[in-house]
């Protein structure tokens, strides 16, 4: 009953935010702009710049809300808008590199403590080059398919698989020694 | 394996996160909405002035002062009949009725279907305009009428071959067995275009005068009239550029 009430409000609120309706869209904006703000700034390490890029995302949502016709949920929609705007903003930075240096497999063994908070979490996002993290946030946390990856970054299939790799093994070699130091301190 | 779970992880946790804009972040949208929106109303506003323009543009091409000299304007697709070849000799409609009646009181011969057929005819121009009538009966009076009012119209000499052509007429109608309305509809046009002939000959050869000055202005009018119409032609592209660009201006 309530999802019901809750889905309906929303298709409601967006007709109106359709229609130029300031308040209406500023109950969208506030229902939606923190996970978006989130969104932004895992591929964005500026807080400022995430900001900025999630604003004129809801921009091109609002003033391209004629186009969403109801098909799928809108936040998956918002949601690709903001990736597309990040992906954007990050390549008029001109930061994005595909390299193709090789990484040591850092031979997993110990232990590893998945349960990091989500500040830990982005910290280590945060510290993989730009084409790395991009990739990597895109299939591990949105949920895309290597094609659909490889087509909105424009690059090959290939290059979005080693990508990931990568930064998988990168990411590993962060959390080895993100435990080891941890057993340090305790 | 391991770091499928912790990609898991990743994915549970960042799609929950939540970060709170900054306070001023709605405002700062806001300006960007109302920057956007402006934006696209000022280009409409040039698109609907644009649009304004061409339209008043029109306006004093439409009515521009050669109206005194439409006569000659509706010449142009009467001579386009007339070229045609024509079969019948000029006759004009009431003519047609009035001899028809004269002719009544001398023909002793079919009387009754005549009186009948009379007071069709008078009724209408062209008695033949009710065909549509299903009636066997019905259609022998109205091809009596097509007799009638054909073999009027020459002078009375030549009646014979006429009456041949009539037989000839109502074989053909016999066969058809109703007249369709398209007929109707040529005969009347042809009458028309006949009438007008005439009264174009009368204008020619009764004047007598064939002004240079008006036939000059005559070929002017009719350049000026092409003209006109290319022009028209450039402002409606025009237009429907400068409507599906408002149409559009939300894209």
């Amino acid at each position: 009953m309530k999802v019901i009430q809750l889905f309906k409000s929303e298709t409601q609120l967006i007709k109106r935010a359709a229609k130029k309706d300031r308040k209406a869209q500023r109950e969208l904006y506030e229902l939606h702009s923190g996970k978006m703000l989130s969104v932004c700034r895992q591929y964005i390490k500026d807080m400022h710049h995430a900001e900025e890029v999630m604003l004129n995302g809801f921009l091109k949502v609002f003033t391209h809300l004629k186009d969403f016709e109801s098909k799928g949920s809108f936040e998956g929609w918002i949601r690709k808008i903001m990736v597309r705007e990040s992906i954007s903003f990050l390549r008029s930075q001109k930061k994005i590199v595909f390299s193709n240096e090789e990484i040591a497999d850092p031979g997993f063994t110990a232990e590893m403590n998945t349960e990091l908070n989500v500040a830990h979490i982005q910290n280590l996002i945060d510290n993989l080059p730009e084409g790395y993290r991009m990739v990597f946030v895109m299939y591990a946390v949105e949920g895309y398919k290597h094609a659909e990856i490889a087509k909105m970054l424009k690059i090959t299939e290939g290059t979005s698989k080693s990508q990931l790799s990568k930064a998988r093994r990168m990411l590993q070699e962060q959390l080895k020694t993100q435990n080891t130091s941890d057993y340090g301190i305790k | 394996m391991e770091l499928n779970k912790f990609e898991e992880s990743v994915r549970e946790k960042m799609g929950k996160r939540q970060i709170k804009p900054s306070a001023q972040s709605w405002e700062k949208l806001e300006a960007k909405l109302d920057a956007k929106e402006n934006k696209a109303s000022q280009k409409s506003w040039k698109y609907i002035a644009a649009a304004v323009a061409v339209l008043l543009v029109a306006g004093t091409f439409l009515w521009n002062p050669n109206t005194s000299e439409s006569p000659q304007i509706v010449e142009e697709p009467v001579n386009e009949i007339i070229e045609k070849p024509e079969v019948n000799k000029p006759e004009n409609d009431v003519q047609i009725v009035s001899k028809e009646n004269n002719q009544e009181e001398k023909n002793s011969a079919e009387k009754e279907i005549r009186n009948k057929a009379a007071n069709k005819s008078k009724s209408a121009i062209l008695a033949e305009k009710a065909p549509e009538a299903p009636l066997l009966e019905e259609v022998e009076i109205e091809e009596a009428v097509v007799l009638e009012t054909i073999s009027l119209e020459p002078p009375v000499s030549k009646e014979k071959l006429i009456q041949s052509k009539l037989e000839e007429i109502i074989a053909s109608a016999a066969k058809n067995d109703e007249i369709s309305e398209d007929e109707v509809d040529i005969l009347l046009a042809e009458a028309a275009s006949e009438i007008s002939r005439e009264r174009n000959l009368n204008i020619y050869a009764s004047g007598n005068e064939i002004n240079a000055n008006a036939l000059l202005a005559e070929v002017e009018d009719e350049i000026y009239q092409s003209f006109k119409a290319k022009v028209f032609e450039v402002l409606k592209e025009g237009y429907l550029k400068a409507k599906t660009a408002v149409a559009n201006r939300n894209y």
